[in-house]
């Protein structure tokens, strides 16, 4: 910076220039444990084609904390009558989604909403169809005390956890104390939640070349890197499929997490708000959270509200262009007219959508259900 | 060859059309319509980047574009949340490969009307600032010229550059189109802004009493956030540290006087627009009101303006009432 002192401030602009968004922090802070309390490091094993996962500063990972998180994960005196677990709803033979259209909580209601993949969950910033958590430690705290859900309150759910010897040590070697608390429960199923990372399907395979693709499967991921429609409309169409926008293959997600409107329905039957529900803004109605595409074959049905079965409905949908509204989403181009995919390339489409199957993730004996904690 | 250049010209004919203007029409760009909130100007438009239609819509498809990244796999709107005014719900937004930044995404709300761009203000226009994220090592780690050689012949690209700057997308085309997508996004639709233009129940009594509290003397919240954009855009210390890691302004300027000052932001949308400050270190309104309320800690360079003041929790209640009427009721985006 002493150098670039004497030189004009023109030039100076100029190598600013693309730093001056942003730079590394200097000082990446750390959370200071108490003293004698030391847990071990957990290494995430992270796939070579994704990035790094982003972990807060307050919650490192631990193997302590990730086993502790694997406990609760499964631990149905978190429900208000020690029936329903997380993973009641979120089974791991399904990449952790549901396969009941919407999912029934502990006094038999059914909520509204199709219960997400818990995948790769470390990179997503916003949780829920309606991104109303931000964070995965605040996401935590809802289904607990969600009445349609496992309808217990935070302090019931401690107490029964503080009251139970195994919980007392299995917090004091995570966080090194024997005072639980609602936070130190939601870090612990975060930890945990981090590790549930798929990144090992057909396709990550192919693109490391360790396996080929059939001739349908790599059409398939084609169409998706195309734009959709016809050329003549004059809009830029392909004849793709345009999945790549919403789901981009980079950085290993098929999810760039934003909330939108696939015009999934027309403005009158909206029923079910989205981030508009949350916001209470107009041009946030009927907007939900892009989901990941991985292991879209073992997550049906499809999305917020699980009205498709199967992944020819789903691509049918999208091949129909979506109904117009208000706040449909700008790539949702095709309202009028649709795709025009034809039975082949929508064949391929599934195909491909079905080499993003993780067996290895939904066999890891890393997240089944380790029992009680004894 | 004959017949192929036969189909090429009738392709040509074809893209040359839009459905909705015939086939026999030829394709013309024409100014974009923007709508303006009362009392607001016309944001400045450069001399060489007339704000059309076509450009504006070429910059809003290269806004959502994760080609712009090196990686593919993140876009403007990953740190510039649309639901989120344009910013971001991260402290320190991240950049492809996870790689964090040091400051806190801001709105993107009235940017047209900045003159300086960055919270440190290191940019004289808009059509520059477009390069810094594109290229910045820690946000999209791409190169603008790469990319756009990329996108080139990639539709919507190709037929909306040629229709709005008269040549194929490169780096001079694609800075200007998403310098004039940004110019669009203008805010100033919020309850409180029916209520100033007369509509008396557009603000309940404690809204009211917060606006009240907001313009006082006492707490001097007008002294930077004045105007129709609740800011002065220009850049002061408030206070925030004794010591600040990142030097602000004085990183442009190199003038220690400007240690730790960044540019006022909008107070537009502030509702949504969490975290707070240039490093977003500051989660809610409550904790931004408690630091105004303190004076700020006494930096030399802190704002002659920074005042201490005492809020009943009914006048704390009153004024974030107030800052939350501060959200436009319709998007702020205008591009259809």
């Amino acid at each position: 910076m002493k150098m670039l002192r004497n030189i004009p401030f023109a030039a100076l602009l100029v190598v600013l220039f693309a730093q001056v968004a942003c730079k590394p922090d200097p000082e990446g802070p750390e959370a200071p444990g108490p003293t004698g309390h030391n847990p071990t490091p957990y290494t995430l094993e992270i796939p070579p084609n994704f990035p790094p996962m982003p972990i807060p500063a307050d919650n490192p990972m631990t193997v302590e904390g990730v086993q502790l998180g694997r406990h609760l994960f499964y631990e149905k005196r978190l429900s208000g009558n020690n029936t329903m677990s997380c993973a009641t709803c979120h089974l791991q033979t399904h990449a952790f989604a549901d396969p009941a259209t919407t999912s029934v909580g502990i006094d038999g209601i059914a909520g509204t909403r199709n219960s997400m993949a818990l995948i790769n969950l470390g990179w997503e910033q916003r949780f829920f169809w309606d991104g109303r958590a931000i964070g995965l430690e605040e996401q935590i705290f809802f289904p607990v005390r969600d009445p349609i859900e496992m309808h217990e309150t935070w302090p019931n759910a401690v107490a029964k956890l503080q009251a139970d010897p195994a919980y007392v040590s299995l917090f004091g070697a995570a966080f090194g104390t024997t005072t639980i608390d609602s936070v130190l429960t939601s870090k612990a199923m975060a930890q945990f939640l981090r590790t549930l990372i798929s990144g090992n399907s057909k396709f990550d395979k192919w693109l490391r070349g360790e396996v080929a693709l059939t001739p349908e499967e790599q059409l398939g991921f084609q169409l998706t890197l195309l734009e959709g429609g016809d050329p003549a409309l004059g809009l830029g169409g392909q004849f793709g499929a345009d999945c790549f926008h919403c789901h981009p293959h980079g950085g290993g997600r098929f999810t760039d997490g934003i909330l939108r409107n696939n015009g999934l329905d027309f403005e009158a039957d909206w029923t079910d708000l989205g981030l508009g529900g949350v916001t209470g803004l107009p041009q946030d109605r009927a907007k939900f959270k892009t989901p990941t595409l991985r292991n879209v074959a073992l997550t049906a049905p499809y999305m917020h509200d699980g009205r498709f079965q199967t992944l020819e409905e789903v691509v049918e949908h999208y091949n129909s262009g979506g109904k117009a509204s208000s706040t449909v989403d700008p790539n949702m181009k095709y309202t009028q007219g649709g795709l025009q995919l034809t039975p082949e390339k929508k064949a391929q489409l599934v195909a491909f959508l079905n080499t993003l199957t993780d067996w290895d993730f939904v066999n890891d004996e890393r997240f089944t259900d380790p029992g009680s904690p004894n | 060859m004959i017949r192929g250049l036969h189909i090429g010209l009738l392709l040509l004919l074809l893209v040359g059309c839009r459905k909705d203007s015939g086939l026999d029409t030829p394709e013309q760009d024409r100014p974009f319509a923007l709508e303006l909130p009362p009392g607001f100007s016309m944001p400045p438009i450069p001399a060489d980047n007339p704000l059309t239609e076509a450009s504006v819509q070429l910059g809003k498809a290269l806004f959502f574009d994760t080609r712009l990244s090196r990686d593919n796999s993140i876009n403007c709107a990953s740190c510039h949340l649309p639901d989120r005014a344009f910013s971001d719900i991260t402290a320190l937004s991240v950049g492809i490969d996870g790689r964090t930044g040091f400051r806190n995404s801001p709105t993107l709300a009235n940017v047209g009307y900045h003159t300086r761009f960055f919270r440190d203000g290191g940019v004289p226009t808009l059509e520059q600032q477009v390069i810094a994220p594109i290229h910045d090592p820690v946000e999209m780690d791409h190169n603008i010229q790469v990319a756009a050689t990329n996108l080139r012949d990639v539709e919507p690209y190709r037929r909306l550059s040629m229709l709005a700057y008269g040549k194929p997308l490169d780096a001079w085309v694609l800075s200007r189109a998403l310098a004039n997508y940004q110019r669009t996004l203008i805010s100033g639709w919020s309850r409180w802004d029916r209520w100033m233009q007369g509509e008396a129940d557009a603000l309940n009594a404690s809204e009211v009493r917060g606006w009240q509290l907001f313009s006082s003397e006492a707490l001097n919240c007008m002294a930077c956030h004045g105007g129709n954009d609740f800011s002065d855009h220009d850049f002061h210390n408030v206070g925030q540290y004794l010591d600040y890691a990142d030097p602000g302004r004085e990183r442009i300027t190199l003038q220690s006087g400007d240690l730790g000052k960044f540019k006022t932001p909008t107070l537009r949308n502030i509702a949504l627009t969490a975290p707070y400050m240039h490093d977003g270190a500051m989660a809610t309104l409550d904790a931004v009101i408690d630091h105004f309320a303190t004076g700020g800690l006494a930096h030399p360079a802190r704002s002659p303006e920074m005042r201490t003041f005492v809020l009943s929790p009914q006048d704390k209640a009153d004024l974030i009432a107030f800052l939350n009427a501060l959200t436009d009721e319709r998007p702020l985006d205008q591009v259809r």
